[in-house]
């Protein structure tokens, strides 16, 4: 699927530089984002993928640089502001509220939006995720891995969020469950939601996404279409030659 | 930014006693200002100063080396004042105000020197059995016990009428602490803070204060090093306690609650906890301000209840200035500094190898940190055969789940002396768990754990570091105050000479006199290694110790970690996700995946392996092989 | 002892701990939402009571009397957020501790400078001296009064916390604060949000200990929020069901003691009562229903 015909970026990273103590955990990433498409950000554990999610979403003050959302600077560590502005992040891990219903961190994610919106908001939402309206009631905690995942997704959507980030979404998951819920993914894009998808697992993110990005220890070392990195051999850039030790 | 380091001489406890002698020059200083014009008033007030003094610094030995505030040493404080009153009340007044004493009690009258040691054994007996059960709490709830302490001493001494005589207190106490004495008396208090300060004991305290995590990892006795301090710094409190009470003369258990514990932590605080000095400040602005405010407030001193009674204006007063400290200058007046920091000339003197820290290498300029370091240049050598046959570590069957989700599903894992393993795998696959299992900080659910035959399945952490396994942290747990020196000298049996020749390999010396957290990046992994290896170990885990380096850095770590293993003969677990690092250092590598083992052997099999492939790659649509066709996985 | 007694001595108990558990829900409120133990807490109990001092001293009648204290106590709660804790944010927690312990110094003096160290009557309604028959049980109506009163409180809270959106916001910022911003939870809402909850939950609890002691002076708030504390820990710090436990726990070990202590000894019951509840802490540090905390290295 290609991406839309509006030039300008809805969303724009540039020069993005984040600190934690002594460790510079991004140097200067550039990214952008065009409506409508779903960009993927690759690359080995530590790279600092979820950081720039993080940051994206208003998580971390970045040392330098700035995030655009159509041409307006995102406000830096205001997350609850980043939000409302039309940005959902969902987390890597799920991090969802474990000791709440389904339900209860359903209506959590409807908090930008008006109280009067909520109650047709889920009804909404529930009625595309049936597997959750089953368990509505049921402990967030004790739901499996994908349909914690499925749940953690259904959150974020209850905003209304123009762009979507998801970090790391196949994290712990079994493929069959991987598959639908890139295949969700995949849906949500084709109704319009612009969206980064950071994952580990290359070749599937490929697949689904028109660009991508590839960090390396903060910096990105590779960017283009989505077939031209999955032609590029990525194990060379993860484990390097194994020479005789 | 850079901070000057404490400076010590060899054998730090000499630079506790020039500092000591500092403070004292201080406190004599200050003593002849205020008594040598002859004026009643100000010679009074000169002994509620160093009396004062005596209490905080008595409070300092705990709550400063151990960072627990404890809201309950008044207590040990009213136990001193009322010992030392049954004890040295002339018997004839003694007498009529507690006629129900017990004989012993009753008959018995001591001097003033006598008096202060038995008020002080007499504490330090009761904090060591209080002590006892409160250190083996977690730290928040400690400081809830303390504050119950206080009340149950509080109350105790409040009805326990025919040893206190209740509400109505006690007089007719000698007045034996002269000026003279209440000097003696506070420089001996606080040289005696300062050496347990540069003392093992203080010094593994500190560590604990710093990062109680990493001090279990280095061999530290937590809770016992809290005990020494806790049951020194009662006993101070008790002596203390009875030389106040050797200047008031009258009092009752209303002196004892928390009034005065205010005005202790109020000293502590707002001068600088961490620090003797800091004590010391805190008292003389707090008792000035006191003095000044109570003069102001009513005129004339009444008798000798100057600083316990705290009427209104001077405890408003003292809060403003503990918030304000708080929120301006949380390390108080003087930081953390002592005497000896603050004279410039002496501390070039006394500074080990010249000057003060280098500024901190930025990240950005790797290349300059490289050149600047000792290149260790070694043959990589072909084929290395382990030492001994029989395995170091061994662990079978460890599992471990946390709420409903399983980390670790049954997982062994075996290595020899002078072996380097690699632990690798996926986010959630169970590496980190593993590493906490091995070196003791979790409990496995399932499964055994043993080290040269001794079981550490349960550690303690600071027992299977001792044992000979120590390890480094994911997100380095340095002891950010103390100096490079100190964190390595720190580790349980590192031992002072060895402590200087291994800075000296690591490029570190320096550094030595330096805060560890004014080091870069790359110094401080390597100085938390260098604190693993300080114990001497058989066995050294690394998590994660490449995070955040560049080529440059991981190569020149590379070197470092094969040659522990070589020359130390030392088995090196490493996990890390610098796979360029781990395929060209490890004999072994070990792939996790949800918990498991999914494969395990030489790098350039594991390499090739299409399961391992797929667990960091990930498959096309639909699934991959996910079983190994390299060893078997542990299942 | 005969039954009769013993049921007279369990309304007791239960009517004493319903008080310190709405006390401790409200400091718990605070602690489980910011992690932050409010030492000055205790001084809403004694807000409380100089307004309705003064409102009695004005003539109002009791009910007013009490409303105005709670509404108060609230309000005292929200502004020691503003001013202290504020500011503060992100220290740790042994500073905003000893912070806070500072100010419950200050409000002290200020209340001995201000109004007077001695303490001051409330006429409280003949109603709360009377007794009443149950079967063979003389059951004072004061105790009946509290235990509803608290019973009450608590269960507009739980509904409160349940039903509405932000009692649900507060419960998900106490169990993930970065998430819930993430979310668009607002913190600069919810936080003096959960101040304004415990304010009032404090004044709840300072009316009925008001209305059992019948004074106030500048140390009333004292014991009661010691035994708040007390109770949490007990119960284990972070576990709301347990602050509620270890409040009736306290409460029945207090009327326990009180009844059955041989007369010399009884002055020490509270002394007791601590020395007790370490014990249990030596057992069981985290509490009794506190959970084992996973190590993040």
């Amino acid at each position: 699927m290609k991406g839309s015909t509006d030039a300008r970026p809805t969303l724009e990273v540039s020069g993005l530089t984040v600190r934690y103590g002594v460790v510079t955990a991004l140097a200067a990433v550039d990214l952008h984002v065009l409506r409508g498409e779903i960009v993927v950000v690759l690359g080995p554990n530590g790279a600092g993928k979820s950081t720039l999610l993080r940051t994206i979403a208003g998580v971390h003050r970045p040392a330098g640089g700035v995030v655009r959302l159509d041409g307006q600077a995102l406000p830096a560590g205001a997350p609850e502001r980043v939000t409302r502005l039309g940005v959902s992040m969902v987390p890597e891990g799920r991090r969802i509220f474990g000791g709440l219903t389904v339900e209860e961190n359903l209506r959590l994610g409807a908090t930008p939006r008006p109280a009067t919106l909520e109650v047709a908001s889920l009804a909404a939402i529930l009625g595309r995720f049936p597997v959750l309206a089953e368990r509505r009631r049921q402990v967030a905690g004790t739901l499996s891995g994908g349909e914690q995942q499925q749940l953690a997704i259904a959150r974020a959507l209850m905003a209304r969020p123009r762009v979507i980030l998801y970090d790391e979404p196949s994290l712990g998951l079994a493929p069959r469950i991987v598959d639908h819920i890139f295949e969700l993914i995949g849906e949500l894009r084709d109704e319009g939601v612009t969206t980064i998808l950071v994952e580990q697992n290359a070749h599937r993110a490929l697949e689904l996404g028109d660009r991508g990005y590839v960090l390396s220890a903060g910096r990105v070392i590779a960017h283009g279409s989505a077939s031209e990195l999955a032609a590029m051999d990525l194990s060379q850039l993860y484990f390097g030659d194994v020479g005789a030790a | 930014m850079t901070r000057p380091g404490h400076v010590w001489l060899d054998g730090s406890s000499r630079g506790a006693l020039v500092g000591a002698g500092l403070t004292a020059l201080l406190l004599i200083v200050l003593s002849a200002v205020l008594v040598l014009p002859g004026d009643r008033g100000l010679s009074g007030t000169a002994v509620v100063l160093l009396v004062s003094i005596t209490l905080v610094t008595s409070l300092q030995v705990f709550i400063g080396n151990s960072g627990i505030l404890s809201f309950g040493h008044v207590a040990f404080m009213g136990v001193g004042a009322y010992v030392t009153a049954v004890l040295t009340i002339p018997l004839a007044i003694r007498q009529t105000q507690l006629p129900d004493l017990p004989p012993v009690l009753a008959g018995t009258e001591l001097g003033g020197l006598s008096a202060v040691l038995v008020a002080g054994t007499v504490c330090a007996v009761l904090g060591l059995v209080v002590g006892a059960t409160l250190v083996r709490m977690p730290v928040n709830a400690v400081v809830m016990a303390t504050l119950a302490l206080l009340i149950v001493v509080f109350t105790v001494l409040l009805n326990w009428q025919s040893l206190t005589r209740g509400g109505q207190g006690v007089f007719g106490i000698p007045r034996l602490t002269t000026p003279p004495v209440a000097l003696a008396a506070a420089i001996l208090f606080v040289v005696i803070a300062r050496l347990f300060k540069s003392s093992g004991v203080g010094l593994r305290l500190r560590a604990s204060r710093e990062d109680e995590l990493a001090a279990r990892a280095a061999g530290i006795d937590v809770p016992r090093v809290r005990l020494v301090a806790f049951t020194l710094s009662a006993g101070m409190m008790g002596a203390a306690g009875s030389l106040w009470a050797l200047n008031v003369l009258a009092f009752d258990p209303d002196q004892f609650s928390f009034a005065m514990t205010f005005a202790l932590l109020a000293m502590l605080v707002v001068g600088g906890k961490e620090s003797v000095l800091g004590g010391v400040v805190g008292a003389v602005v707090v008792v000035v301000v006191t003095e000044l405010l109570s003069r102001v407030e009513q005129g004339v001193t009444i008798g000798s209840f100057e600083l316990p009674r705290i009427t209104g204006t001077v405890q408003f007063a003292l809060a403003a200035m503990i918030i304000a400290s708080l929120i301006w200058r949380p390390d108080g007046l003087v930081g953390r500094r002592e005497a000896e920091d603050m004279v410039p000339w002496l501390r070039r003197r006394l500074a080990r190898k010249g000057r003060a820290v280098a500024p901190a290498t930025p990240v950005g300029a790797p290349a300059a940190a490289a050149v600047r370091e000792p290149a260790i240049v070694r043959e990589p050598a072909a084929g290395r055969v382990p030492a001994t046959a029989e395995p170091l570590l061994t662990a079978t069957g460890v599992a471990k789940a946390f709420g409903g989700i399983r980390a670790l599903a049954g997982v062994d894992v075996e290595i020899r002396a002078g072996e380097i393993l690699g632990i690798i795998g996926p986010n959630g696959s169970g590496k980190s768990t593993l590493l906490n299992i091995l070196s003791g900080i979790t409990a496995p659910d399932a499964g055994l754990v043993t080290l040269r035959g001794q079981d550490i399945t349960a550690g303690p952490s600071h027992r299977t570091a001792r044992l000979g396994l120590t390890r480094t942290f994911q997100n380095i747990r340095l002891f950010d105050h103390l100096t490079v020196r100190e964190n390595v000298a720190s580790a349980y049996g590192a031992r002072s000479a060895e402590v200087d020749r291994s800075l000296g390999v690591f490029g570190l010396e320096g550094l030595a006199e330096s805060e560890a957290d004014t080091l870069s990046y790359g110094q401080q992994r390597r100085l938390e290694i260098l604190r693993a290896l300080a114990m001497r170990p058989s066995i050294v885990l690394l998590d994660e110790p490449a995070a955040g380096m560049n080529e440059v850095e991981s190569d020149v770590l590379m070197e470092r970690i094969r040659a522990i293993a070589r020359d130390d003969g030392c088995a090196v677990i490493i996990v890390d996700h610098d796979l360029r690092l781990i395929t060209r250092l490890c004999d072994r590598i070990q792939v996790l995946e949800t918990g498991r083992t999914l494969a395990l052997g030489t790098p350039a099999a594991v390499v090739a392996d299409p399961a391992v492939v797929a667990a960091y790659l990930g498959t096309g649509h639909g699934s991959g092989p996910t079983t190994s066709t390299v060893t078997a996985a542990g299942e | 002892m005969s039954i009769d007694e013993f049921a007279q001595q369990l309304i007791n108990a239960l009517s004493l701990g319903s008080i310190y558990a709405v006390l401790a829900l409200g400091l718990a409120m605070v602690y489980s939402t910011l992690g932050i133990l409010n030492f000055a807490y205790g001084e809403l109990i004694t807000v409380v009571g100089y307004t309705m001092f003064f409102a009695s001293e004005a003539g109002l009648p009791f009910i007013v009397m009490a409303t105005l204290g709670i509404v108060v106590a609230g309000a005292a709660s929200v502004a020691m957020q503003a001013v202290i804790f504020r500011p503060l944010r992100g220290a740790s927690f042994v500073t905003l501790l000893f912070a806070s312990f500072a100010l419950s110094q200050v409000l002290q003096g200020l209340f001995r400078q201000a109004i007077s160290p001695r303490s001051k009557g409330i006429p409280t309604p003949g109603l709360f001296s009377d007794f009443i028959q149950i079967g063979g049980v003389r059951v004072g109506v004061l105790a009946l009064i509290t235990l509803a009163v608290a019973l009450t409180a608590m269960t507009v809270l739980l509904v409160f916390m349940r039903r509405s959106r932000a009692g649900l916001q507060m419960r998900a910022a106490a169990q993930d604060l970065t998430t819930a911003r993430i979310l668009g939870v607002r913190t600069d809402r919810v936080i003096p949000l959960a101040f304004l909850v415990s304010g009032l939950m404090a004044g709840v609890g300072g009316v009925l200990w008001i209305a059992r002691t019948t004074s106030v002076n500048p140390g009333t708030g004292f014991t009661p929020i010691l035994v708040a504390f007390v109770a949490i820990v007990l119960g284990g710090l972070g576990s709301i069901p347990g602050a509620v436990i270890g409040a009736f726990a306290f409460g029945a070990l207090e009327i326990m003691l009180q009844a059955y202590l041989p007369g010399s000894v009884v002055p020490f019951q509270f002394a007791i009562a601590l020395v007790a509840v370490a014990v249990v802490l030596v057992v069981r540090p985290q509490g009794l229903l506190g959970h084992e905390v996973e190590v993040k290295v």
